[in-house]
C-alpha cells in the first residue's frame, strides 16, 4: 500500500468539483482512499486521520490544492493522480465554455437555450412549484416535480394539463425516476443507456419502492426502459391515478418495453379499478405490487400480483428473460426456508427478555412493507409505527419505541427543520444507540439507501453508532442482532458492495432485500 | 487589450485602487482564481474580484458587464486614465454615474429578534426542503468534523470564552474541500448574524473569530471572513437582511421576499451559500443567549 500526494499551487475549484473528483478516484482500480482538498490545517488534520498526510501534503499552504491517494501500488497511485489532474483541467475548460452562455432566468428561456430538452426538473418552494410546472408543460416539457407542499388542487390541475398535452407530470414530492437512462432525483446508477429490446418499464407511486425494484433488476442485469415516479398522492381518490394511468399507456405504446411493473401502496379502490383496467387493455405482461393490497383484482385483469418489492422484482426479471414467474416464487420459498435456519442460530445469541423488533427506516415504503410482513408473522396489532398500517398501531410518540416498532425517520415529525435521514444520518445514529440500550430490543434493523444526492457513505455513518451501541451492550453483557439491507448498485457513488462490506465488518447481517430482512426478523422473534 | 464596462465598484475596492493615484509605487495585481462568474485577483495582500452582474455587488467586487480573459503571468500594473481603469491588459470603462457600492448595511436599522429569526428559519426550511440541498455540502469526514467543531464554538460564544472562541473558530476554519471551505462559510454567516442580532459582545467575538482563523485558510476565504467580521455583506445578504429586518406585519408578500432572498443566497457558489445560511442561523441563536 502506498500513499502519494500532489500539491498544486494556485489551483482553485469549488467544493462540489473537488468532492466529485475524489469520489471518482475511489472507483479507480487499486485505489483504497483519496482526498482532494485545499491544504488548510483543518483539512490536513482530516488527511492525517485518514493516513493520507504525506510530508508534501503537510508542507502545503492553505492556498495549495492537495490531491492525496492511497493505492495498492505506486503505478496505481500515480495513475489516479494523473486522472485527477485531467478531470480538474477538463472541469475548468467546461466552466470556461459555460461562461459564454447566460444562466436562464425562466423556464421558457431555458427551453429556448436547450432546444432538445424534453423534461423539466422543478425543485422550488412548494407554493411556487405548480406555476413553474405549468410553465414547463406549456413549453411541451415533461415535468419531474421534486418539490413537496403542493396543494392537491394544484396537483390535479397540472396533471390534467399534462394529460391534455400528452406529457408526464411526475410528482409532486417525486423522489426518483429514470427517464431514457437519465437518473432524476434520488435515483441510483442503473444504466447509461436504456435497453433496445426486452426491457421492463416501471411506474411507481413510491420513491424507495422504485429504487428497490430498479436496483434489484440492475443487479440481475435486466434492462429498464423507463422508471416513472408518479408521486405518492397520485393514487388517492382525489387525484384519481391520473399519471399512473398515463404512464401505463405510455409504456404500453413504447415498443422497447416488454414487461410492465407497477409499484404502490394500495390505491383507493376506485383508482385501483381504473389503473387495473388500463393494465387489462395492455397486451404486455404486467406485474402489480400494491403492497398490502388484494391479489384477486390484479389476477382478474390478467396481471401477476406480487406481495413484496423483492417478489415483484424477481417475477418481472423472470418475465423479461423468458422465464416463468413460478421459478421466482420457488426460489424465494427456498430462500425463506434458509432464513428459518439462520433465525434459529441467531436466536441463541439473545437473552430471555429480548423479544422486540426495532426498525429505523429512511425509506417510507420499506417501513410500510416491513409492517405488512411482520404483521402477518407476529400478529397484526403487534407492530407499532409512526406511519402505521392502521390508527390502532400508531406509536404514542415517534421518539419512543413500544414493543415491535418500525419507525419511519423520513416522516414529517423528523424532517421539519432537519434534513432527510438519507442525507443526514445523525438522528438515526442517536436512535440506534437509544434502541440498543433498551433491554427489550432483540433485532435492530436499518435500511441503507444509496444513489445520487444521498449521503456519500451511509453505511460508514451508521456503523459509527453501531460500534458505540455494541460497546455499551458488551458492558451490559447483552447482544443485539443488527440487520440491514442495502438498496443500491455497485455503480452508485457509494458502491453497494463496499457499503455491504462496511456493515458486515461491524457485525451487521446484511440481507439481500428489505423483505428478506423483515422475514428473518420475524422468524427470530416468532 | 480586453475591454469591459465597469458598472459598480465596492467602497473598499475603490479606496484600495484609488491608492494607486497617491502612492509612489503603482499597485500591481496577480490572478488568484478564475470561476464562471468571477475572476479573483490579489492586489498587494488584498483580494478583489471582477464579477458579472448575476453575482452582484460584494465587499470586494468590481461588477463588469462581462468577464475579460483571465490574466496570465505574474504581476500586472494598475492605473487610471480618463474614465478607464487599467489592470494589465484589461481596460475597464466607466462613466461618472458609476455606482460606488457600500458593503456595510446600516446595522442600526436592522434588528433581528425572535420573530425575525423564526421568519428566517421558515424560509430556510422551505428552500432546503424544496431544493435537495444540504446545509453543509460537505461529506464524510469533513461533515462529521464540521458537526463536531460547531458545538465547541457555540459553547465558547455563549459563555463568552474568547480564547475558546478563537480556538474553536480555528478548528472549524479551513474545513472542507473547496476554495471557500464549508467551515469558513459557516463562520462568515455566523459573523453576520452577530451584527444582525446586535450581540452585545459582537466586536470582541468577531475579533476573536478573525484571530482564530488567521493563516488557517485560503486567501479568498480569509478575505470573506475578514469582511464579515467588519460587518460587510454582499448584495444578496443585504437584500435578505433588509427584508428580515422589516417590521411590517406578517404577509404572504414578505414571506415570499424572504424566501426568494434565502434562495438566492443558497445558490452562491457550490455549497457556500447554504453553509453561510447555516452559520447565520447558528449565530442568531447565539444572540438570543448572549450574556449582557
Amino acid at each position: 500500500m502506498i500513499t502519494h500526494t500532489l500539491v498544486k499551487a494556485g489551483q482553485y475549484y469549488d467544493s462540489v468539483t473537488l468532492l466529485q473528483v475524489a469520489q471518482t478516484l475511489l472507483k479507480l482500480d487499486g485505489v483504497t482512499d483519496a482526498a482532494v482538498v485545499m491544504g488548510t490545517p483543518a483539512n490536513q488534520g482530516i488527511l492525517r486521520n485518514a493516513d493520507l498526510l504525506t510530508p508534501e501534503a503537510e508542507a502545503a499552504s492553505p492556498d495549495d490544492l492537495v490531491i492525496a491517494v492511497r493505492a495498492m501500488s505506486k503505478s496505481e497511485a500515480l495513475n489516479a493522480i494523473a486522472y485527477a489532474e485531467e478531470t480538474l483541467t477538463a472541469s475548468q475548460r467546461q466552466e470556461a465554455t459555460q461562461q459564454s452562455a447566460p444562466t436562464p432566468r425562466s423556464v421558457s428561456t431555458a427551453a429556448r437555450q436547450m432546444g432538445d430538452a424534453n423534461i423539466a426538473l422543478v425543485s422550488v418552494a412548494g407554493r411556487y412549484a405548480a406555476d413553474v410546472a405549468r410553465q414547463a408543460l406549456r413549453q411541451d416539457l415533461h415535468v419531474f416535480l421534486f418539490s413537496d407542499n403542493v396543494s392537491v388542487e394544484d396537483e390535479i390541475a397540472i396533471k390534467q394539463l399534462g394529460r391534455d398535452r400528452g406529457l408526464l407530470v411526475m410528482g409532486p414530492d417525486a423522489g426518483t425516476a429514470i427517464i431514457n437512462g437519465k437518473a432524476l432525483g434520488f435515483a441510483n446508477a442503473i444504466l447509461t443507456t436504456p435497453p433496445t429490446a426486452g426491457g421492463i418499464g416501471i411506474v411507481a407511486a413510491s420513491g424507495t419502492g422504485l429504487q428497490a425494484v430498479t436496483t434489484g433488476l440492475a443487479q440481475r442485469g435486466i434492462g429498464i426502459t423507463q422508471a416513472i415516479g408518479t408521486g405518492g398522492r397520485d393514487l388517492s381518490a382525489e387525484v384519481g391515478g391520473i399519471m399512473m394511468v398515463e404512464a401505463v399507456k405510455a409504456l404500453q405504446a413504447d415498443p422497447v418495453t416488454e414487461v410492465l411493473l407497477l409499484v404502490s401502496k394500495p390505491p383507493a379502490p376506485e383508482v385501483a379499478e381504473l389503473v387495473l383496467e388500463t393494465v387489462r387493455k395492455s397486451d404486455k405482461p404486467a406485474v402489480v405490487c400494491f403492497l398490502g393490497g388484494k391479489r384477486e383484482p390484479i389476477e382478474a385483469v390478467g396481471a401477476i400480483p406480487a406481495s413484496t418489492l423483492e417478489r415483484a422484482t424477481l417475477i418481472a426479471a423472470e418475465l423479461a428473460t423468458g422465464g416463468q414467474p413460478a421459478h421466482a416464487i420457488a426460489a424465494l420459498r427456498e430462500r425463506n426456508q434458509g432464513l428459518k435456519e439462520q433465525a434459529r442460530e441467531l436466536r441463541s445469541r439473545l437473552s430471555k427478555g429480548q423479544k422486540c423488533y426495532r426498525g429505523l427506516f429512511s425509506g417510507g415504503t420499506f417501513c410500510y412493507e416491513t409492517q405488512i410482513i411482520l404483521s402477518k408473522m407476529l400478529g397484526r396489532d403487534r407492530i407499532k409505527s409512526n406511519a402505521p398500517l392502521s390508527k390502532a398501531q400508531r406509536l404514542a410518540s415517534a421518539n419512543v419505541s413500544e414493543g415491535h416498532s418500525a419507525v419511519d425517520l423520513g416522516e414529517d415529525e423528523f424532517t421539519v427543520g432537519r434534513l432527510h435521514p438519507m442525507l443526514d444520518p445523525a438522528l438515526r445514529n442517536r436512535r440506534i444507540v437509544q434502541e440498543a440500550r433498551d433491554p427489550d430490543t432483540a433485532v435492530l434493523y436499518i435500511d441503507v439507501v444509496l444513489g445520487y444526492g444521498v449521503h456519500p457513505n451511509p453505511a460508514g455513518a451508521a456503523v459509527e453508532a453501531i460500534y458505540e451501541a455494541q460497546e455499551r451492550l458488551k458492558r451490559k453483557k447483552r447482544d443485539v442482532i443488527f440487520l440491514a439491507h442495502v438498496c443500491g448498485t455497485n455503480a452508485d457513488p457509494q458502491d453497494a458492495s463496499r457499503q455491504v462490506e462496511i456493515l458486515q465488518q461491524a457485525g451487521v447481517i446484511v440481507m439481500p432485500s428489505n423483505a428478506a430482512a423483515a422475514r428473518l426478523a420475524g422468524y427470530i422473534l416468532k | 487589450m480586453h475591454h469591459a464596462q465597469l458598472r459598480a465598484i465596492s467602497r473598499p475596492a475603490y479606496d484600495l485602487l484609488l491608492g494607486t493615484l497617491t502612492s509612489e509605487e503603482s499597485l500591481k495585481a496577480r490572478m488568484l482564481a478564475r470561476f464562471r462568474r468571477a475572476l479573483n485577483l490579489i492586489v498587494g495582500d488584498t483580494v478583489i474580484a471582477l464579477v458579472i452582474p448575476e453575482l452582484g455587488n460584494g465587499p470586494f467586487h468590481l461588477v463588469v458587464d462581462h468577464l475579460p480573459q483571465p490574466l496570465t503571468g505574474g504581476l500586472h500594473p494598475i492605473w487610471w486614465e480618463a474614465e478607464t481603469l487599467h489592470i494589465g491588459p484589461w481596460v475597464l470603462h466607466y462613466t461618472q454615474t458609476i455606482r460606488i457600492w457600500e458593503p456595510q448595511p446600516d446595522w442600526s436599522q436592522i434588528r433581528i429578534g425572535t420573530r425575525q429569526r423564526q421568519r428566517f428559519h421558515d424560509a430556510v426550511e422551505s428552500v432546503t426542503r424544496a431544493k435537495m440541498v444540504t446545509l453543509t455540502g460537505s461529506a464524510g469526514a469533513v461533515a462529521s468534523q464540521l458537526t463536531g467543531s460547531v458545538e465547541p464554538l457555540a459553547e465558547a460564544v455563549v459563555s463568552l470564552d474568547l480564547p475558546g472562541v478563537c480556538s474553536a473558530a480555528g478548528t472549524l476554519c479551513g474545513l472542507g474541500p473547496g476554495l471557500t471551505p464549508s467551515g469558513d462559510d459557516y463562520l462568515a454567516g455566523a459573523l453576520l448574524a452577530l451584527w444582525a442580532g446586535h450581540h452585545p459582545h459582537r466586536y470582541e467575538l468577531c475579533s476573536a473569530i478573525r484571530e482564530g482563523t488567521a493563516g488557517r485558510t485560503t486567501t479568498l476565504s480569509q478575505a470573506f471572513i475578514a469582511a464579515a467580521a467588519r460587518g460587510e455583506a454582499n448584495e444578496r445578504w443585504q437584500t435578505l437582511l433588509s427584508f428580515l429586518g422589516a417590521q411590517p406585519a406578517e404577509s404572504r408578500e414578505l414571506t415570499q421576499q424572504i424566501e426568494r432572498a434565502v434562495s438566492s443566497i443558497s445558490t452562491y457558489g457550490a455549497t457556500s451559500g447554504m453553509d453561510m445560511l447555516a452559520g447565520f442561523e447558528a449565530g442568531l441563536i447565539w444572540c438570543t443567549t448572549a450574556p449582557q
